[in-house]
């Protein structure tokens, strides 16, 4: 049970979602965005978010696309995980959200709520650093496209009241050859020990990973050396791990040792699998 | 213009393909409005963090936990409870076949089970876990469970 209340507002546009926001806000309603609700749901029931007023985003009909156009993928940022999976027009976005969570939550949980919400896995996001995909943003200054690279360091960064329309990603990006991993303590319905995503773009090794340190992150210093034809292969995974953005994450699902034994282990079998070596 | 909903709200919402009236918040889960406004209790409060799936209904035919959906967004969409399978063929495969012990998992099973023969009557071995690993037993009568989904795919078949 929830024990407190809010109000709940279900706009058509994501202009008058991004209207209501900033109203509610100068209420002191403190507004968040909503969509698929796994997530904030919990919170709310748990008392560690207290909105006064929720903004569904779900109606919004261009943050549910996912269709073809002008050499693009357009991909809204409320389509379920669920329906990205099922109709199928990115397979290595598939491949990663299809080990989110279970099956029915994956029916609710939107790609959007994945990437900005509290948890700080953030996995959907994996597909988009690797095939240098655009954002499309609206927000109380109007609406902006940028690369999810350039808006994302260790969480998008988003102005308040901002919020996700659609990704977009080349066409030519959506068939190239990938490897994906998630590893997980036990059973495969679990946060993930970590999350990594592969693609081989010509001869480039493209590596992105999520829980394996604090953020999620794809580092051009640690393709650098992954791509370093001159190393043999341990001296490879020697250099990527001393290319890590950050500390190994320790944690109840398990040390930061067997996270690195792990990690080596998956390197090995990408170096030698994609990358020929 | 979109819709709006503050306070205390006076609602319809389908259930088993009938109109009921129900008062609610917009804070109300719709597990808690099922089970406290409309008396149906099949939909069970396991854990009510969307890890258990014991709460899992069906809103528009897809399988979504009820602990984890506002009823305030289920208006105008048609809800199933374990409630409205009366006489399927799950319901008959997990009778015939013993397909609980205590019975607290039974109707997110259930629904789960019918939701995904209804996609898919022939579903593969393979599918069926996937799908079912939505739902926790802590009797861990999964094999009986495994059973039933078995039956119930004859039972199709045979009809």
């Amino acid at each position: 049970m929830i024990p407190f209340d809010f109000e709940y507002y279900l706009p058509q546009t994501a202009e008058e979602a991004v209207t209501l926001f900033t109203r509610l806000s100068s209420e002191d309603k403190n507004p968040l965005y909503y969509a698929g609700g796994t997530e904030i749901i919990t919170f709310c029931r748990q008392q560690t978010l207290t909105p006064g007023a929720l903004i569904d985003l779900k109606n919004i009909q261009e943050t549910t696309v996912f269709e073809k156009l002008s050499g693009q993928l357009v991909i809204g940022a409320n389509l379920s995980l669920s329906r990205v999976v099922e109709e199928n027009h990115f397979p290595l976005l598939s491949g990663v959200v299809k080990q989110i969570a279970d099956r029915t939550v994956r029916n609710r949980l939107t790609l959007g709520g994945n990437i900005c919400g509290r948890l700080p896995y953030r996995e959907a996001l994996l597909p988009f650093l690797l095939t240098d995909a655009e954002v499309l943003l609206a927000g109380p200054e109007g609406r902006r496209t940028e690369q999810v690279a350039t808006l994302f360091d260790k969480r998008l960064k988003l102005a308040k009241g901002e919020l996700l329309v659609q990704f977009k990603v080349l066409e030519d990006k959506l068939k190239l050859p990938f490897h994906n991993r998630r590893r997980v303590k036990q059973g495969p319905v679990d946060y993930p020990l970590y999350h990594l995503a592969c693609t081989r773009e010509g001869e480039e090794l493209k590596l992105a990973i999520a829980g394996l340190c604090m953020f999620t992150f794809r580092s051009k210093d640690l393709e650098q050396v992954l791509n370093d034809r001159t190393l043999k292969r341990s001296e490879t995974i020697s250099a990527v791990i001393e290319k890590l953005p950050g500390d190994i994450r320790a944690d109840e699902r398990g040390s930061a040792a067997y996270r690195k034994a792990l990690f080596v282990k998956d390197l090995e079998l990408i170096l030698a699998e994609m990358g020929e070596r | 213009m979109g819709a709006s909903y503050q306070g205390i709200l006076k609602v319809e919402l389908i259930v088993n393909g009938e109109k009921r009236q129900a008062v609610i918040r917009p804070a109300d889960t719709l597990l808690r409005v099922l089970r406290e406004k409309l008396g149906l209790t099949g939909a069970k409060p396991g854990c009510e963090n969307g890890d258990c799936g014991a709460c899992t209904v069906l809103l528009d035919a897809v399988p979504v936990k009820s602990c984890l959906v506002l009823a305030v967004e289920t208006l105008g969409k048609e809800i199933t409870t374990v409630e409205g399978l009366k006489d399927t063929a799950i319901q008959q495969a997990f009778l015939s076949e013993g397909g609980f012990q205590c019975g607290f998992c039974t109707s997110g099973f259930l629904v789960n089970a019918y939701a995904l023969l209804e996609k898919d009557p022939e579903a593969a071995d393979d599918t069926v876990r996937e799908w079912l690993q939505s739902n926790l037993c802590r009797c861990t009568g999964y094999e009986g469970i495994s059973k039933s989904i078995t039956k119930a795919k004859q039972i199709l078949k045979l009809n």
